[in-house]
């Protein structure tokens, strides 16, 4: 059968399955055994077993559910409220407000976390009830959060360039540097999708207050003090080697358990309800990770991902061409995978090909993640889709819809990356220079 | 004709890898495709971690997987990552002929055949700064991840530290860790005359993995392809035992172009290096029983 | 009859909080493992076993708390086509939905299960630095992905027999549709 039609078999299938209900980690699980069924022969139970096992104890993981800690140990202190009435005499009269939250949040919390589902969460849980509370519409809170949550792999430290950079052994430090100015490339054109909302939309004006003066933002600085010298004491525990970037959620969890008791807000009550909020987000992202793990491991079974880059690779394309061939490839893939499985399953039969066409790989890496991060936020299988629909209680079609100006966004970003490589590249080069 | 899909820990482009690929096209061909092999590298089927025991279940017919890491189980798997026991490629030979069949009896135990044990390149000792002497290494922090390199750091009076692979640079640039065994792969994948100066090749130890292949699946081959599959096997070992040699010197040379001082140890650097490893590989064959003395007696001859 | 359902129902509903308070201690044993790592380094002290040891309460935490996280409505499911549907048909679908998810889960525990057998028969013993054998840290998971299958065919068998789903919905959503308020 050839790989175009195989896939849309497993598509339809998906689809179908997503559509009745069942939860998305089941329903990745009943997918993956149906194609291990119909192209393998493998037995399908114990690999299920094995490979859930292993991709629910990675040790990559553990910080997760730490910075999900530390997320609801702040939510439940009055440090988010503090930190808006911080910002509010600083943003309330700029256009877009203090939507730009989310995404300086998230730019902030990128540079802690190496995942976006860390950053997403522990910025959300911070951000959306105050700026509900402040009449922002849903849609822009649950798009801006969706998008900006994608950062996190972007700006160092980044599990999926870690990976990358095993798999095509290049140097993950020079990745970090690389991946640095296109994050914040993409933070800024973030915010200017907040700005156009608010000059060029009626809500959006609605939005603008007063302006403060000089007096009120003096006294407003001090309560930004706590968020902010907890984010520079996390960053800097990796920035000087105390902590690798997946053991600095330890700090963030410590850090906020002081904050919260200084305010006198850590209680008994608290820190059980914080805990329990915890165990029910870890456990959600753990059946969609165990969900996932299986699929990706049937798909390397039945060959399809493989097939489809060799298909790309088989055209003898011209250097754009391929490269704008598989940013498709990867677009469409990435409906229904997620950017680190994506990598995984293709990047055997994609890096001979990059290489002989002369592309740098640091500079490739850079544009798979950004393409992979385009898939955390694409129908029907999006990873931070799921994480603000779970956050916010809103439908899946709704934060899609929420989250597709970003998505254009991120792809005007991958096309810069195309016209100028130098944004990836030039930072790492003149980093290393005395080579 | 049989379909096997062969999961591979490490990543594509890499000596031992594509020598696994050459290993499946030849068999392909050999056998007129009776036997055809997909090879899955980079983990992008199964982890390191999970190969042996897919492979023994059947969850896949033949992996290729790191012995060293089974030596909890099984000490003799262990027995090429104890240091300076073995350190060159004549030296591993005789390490590799002595314990093959400890290896390969201990595999057949969990329902495992030994096809054959490519060798990855050398251990050297890079170090933030020159080394001339063990005393040197007295209070430098040096990368440990597992319980050998532990007790190297603690004979050497290093102060172990702990770096997992994926923190190296990290760990080296803001000076957590100052020195590690590593082979020169390591050190240009990682491009880590960003951060270290000094190289040593002290060739510490030559890992092996290992092609394994589950003994149901190897039973029901015909008995042609299997006598291919065994020629192809030993063809590929001897030509990735030549390309490890060719692949260790290339490491070398890009290391030294790109600024990296690269050194053999001095005398009395090596001499006391080998002190340690002696007392690692008594405590080694302590460790592994009757099997570890009849090993370390076949090797030392 | 009614009163004994009730009986094996409130148990049930223990055993999942039960698990979930459980799933609770393992996430702060994530913490002091990730953290013993931490100030162990600092100290210049090695100790074996700690980054495996927060892997393992990573997994323990996961799965333990599924059960619980799933009576809470926090696992993700995908709304369009149940909210296309007409009452009727949105009931038939919905369980449908929890007994196919009940198989799939149910599949997963037992191969869970079986695997932790084989570590068991094999002896095998995990390849970092813990040296522990493999079947002890995969016990608490096996447990928290067979009380979640248990939690499923429950639901199953409720809306089944009662017409009624006991899913309750997203107990932590933050911005609510309108109208629900
Ligand atoms: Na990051
Ligand atoms: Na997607």
């Amino acid at each position: 059968m050839d790989p175009i039609t195989m896939g849309l078999i497993f598509a339809a299938i998906l689809i179908a399955v997503l559509a009745t209900g069942v939860w998305v980690g089941a329903a990745l699980m009943i997918v993956g055994a149906l194609a291990m069924s119909l192209f393998t022969s493998r037995p399908i139970g114990p690999a299920m077993a094995t490979v859930v096992w292993s991709h629910i104890s990675l040790w990559g993981l553990a910080s997760l559910p730490l910075f999900i800690w530390m997320g609801e140990i702040l939510f439940r202190t009055r440090l988010s409220r503090s930190l808006f009435e911080g910002l509010s005499p600083l943003l309330r009269n700029w256009p877009g407000g203090l939507l730009h939250v989310n995404v300086a949040g998230c730019t902030a919390f990128a540079a802690i976390s190496g995942s976006s589902a860390a950053t997403l969460l522990t910025v959300g849980k911070i951000t959306m009830p105050e700026l509900k509370k402040r009449g922002y519409p849903d849609s822009m809170v649950a798009g801006t959060l969706a998008g900006a949550g994608t950062l996190g792999l972007l700006i160092p430290p980044s599990i999926t360039m870690i990976i990358y950079g095993i798999m095509v052994q290049e140097s993950i430090a020079r990745l970090f540097m690389a991946g640095l100015l296109p994050g914040l490339m993409l933070a800024g054109l973030f915010l200017a999708y907040n700005v156009g909302w608010g000059l060029f939309t009626r809500d959006g004006r609605a939005m603008r207050e007063n302006p403060s003066n000089w007096h009120e933002k003096l006294y407003a600085l001090p309560k930004l003090l706590p968020v902010v010298g907890l984010i520079v004491v996390v960053v800097g525990s990796i920035y000087t080697g105390i902590a690798a970037p997946t053991e600095a959620a330890v700090l963030g969890v410590v850090g906020a358990l002081a904050l919260s008791a200084a305010q006198g807000s850590l209680t008994v009550a608290s820190l059980r309800e914080s805990l329990m909020g915890t165990v029910r987000t870890t456990s959600m992202i753990t059946l969609l990770l165990a969900g996932s793990a299986f699929l990706t491991l049937a798909m390397g079974f039945t060959g399809l991902p493989r097939a489809l880059a060799e298909w790309v690779v088989e055209m003898e394309l011209s250097r754009t061409s391929l490269i704008l061939s598989l940013m498709l490839l990867y677009m469409v893939l990435g409906c229904f995978l997620d950017g680190i499985s994506m990598i995984v399953l293709t990047i055997a039969v994609v890096e001979p090909l990059t290489r002989s066409a002369g592309i740098d790989m640091v500079w490739f890496g850079i544009f798979i993640v950004l393409v992979g991060e385009m898939a955390l936020i694409t129908p029907p299988i999006g990873f931070n889709l799921f994480l603000v629909q779970n956050m916010t209680g809103r439908g899946l079609g709704f934060v899609s819809r929420a989250a597709a100006p970003l998505f254009g966004i991120m792809l005007i970003s991958v096309l810069l990356l195309v016209a100028f490589p130098d944004i990836a590249l030039w930072l790492p080069h003149a980093l290393t220079s005395r080579n | 004709a049989q379909n096997w899909d062969m999961p591979a820990a490490y990543s594509a482009g890499n000596f031992i890898s594509k020598s696994y690929v050459s290993f499946a096209e030849k068999i392909a061909d050999k056998t007129g495709g009776e036997l055809s092999i997909t090879v899955h590298p980079g983990g992008s089927l199964y982890g390191g971690s999970d190969i042996l025991r897919a492979v023994r279940e059947g969850q896949v017919p033949i992996g290729a997987r790191f012995l060293a890491p089974h030596a909890a189980e099984a000490p003799v798997m262990g027995v090429d990552t104890v240091p300076f026991l073995a350190t060159n490629r004549e030296e591993a030979r005789r390490l590799y002929d002595a314990s093959r069949p400890y290896v390969e009896a201990a595999l057949e135990e969990r329902g495992l055949k030994l096809l054959f044990a490519p060798i990855w390149p050398p251990q050297g000792l890079f170090s933030a700064k020159p080394v001339s002497s063990v005393a040197d290494m007295e209070g430098v922090r040096f990368r440990a991840y597992d319980g050998s390199t532990t007790r190297l750091a603690e004979l050497m009076g290093a102060i172990p530290t702990k770096t997992e692979a994926s923190g190296i640079a990290q760990a080296f640039s803001t000076g957590q860790a100052e020195a590690m065994t590593a082979s020169g792969a390591i050190g240009v994948f990682q491009k880590i005359w960003d951060y270290v100066d000094h190289f040593y090749t002290i060739n510490a130890w030559m890992p092996k993995s290992g092609v394994i292949v589950n003994l149901e699946s190897w039973n029901s081959l015909g008995d042609d392809t299997r006598s291919v599959v065994l020629d192809v096997s030993a063809e590929t070992e001897a030509a990735v035992w030549d390309e490890m040699e060719v692949q260790n010197e290339g490491y070398i040379k890009t290391m030294e172009e790109n600024g990296m001082i690269v050194e053999a140890p001095s005398d009395e650097l090596i001499g006391g290096l080998r002190e340690i490893g002696a007392t690692m590989a008594e405590e080694w064959a302590e460790s592994a029983g009757e099997v570890g003395e009849k090993v370390l007696a076949a090797y030392r001859g | 009859m009614g009163g004994a359902v009730w009986y094996v129902e409130t148990a049930l509903d223990r055993l999942y909080r039960f698990c979930g308070a459980l799933a609770a201690v393992a996430v702060v044993l994530i913490a002091v493992f990730v953290g013993a790592s931490v100030v162990t380094r600092l100290m210049g002290v090695y100790v074996g076993g700690l980054t495996e040891g927060a892997g393992y309460a990573m997994a323990a935490a996961g799965s333990l708390g599924c059960a619980y996280a799933f009576g809470a409505g926090a696992h993700i499911r995908v709304d369009l086509g149940l909210n296309a549907c007409p009452p009727g048909l949105r009931r038939r679908l919905d369980q449908f939905a929890t007994a196919a998810a009940s198989v799939a889960v149910c599949f997963l525990a037992f191969y869970f299960l079986r695997m932790v057998r084989i570590s068991w028969i094999y002896g095998d013993i995990s390849d970092g630095s813990d040296g522990l054998p493999l079947w002890l840290p995969q016990l608490p998971a096996a447990i928290g992905l067979v009380v979640f299958a248990i939690a499923l065919v429950h639901a199953a068998l409720h809306y089944a027999l009662t017409g009624e789903s006991r899913i309750r919905d997203n107990d932590e959503a933050l911005l609510v549709e309108p109208g629900k308020e």
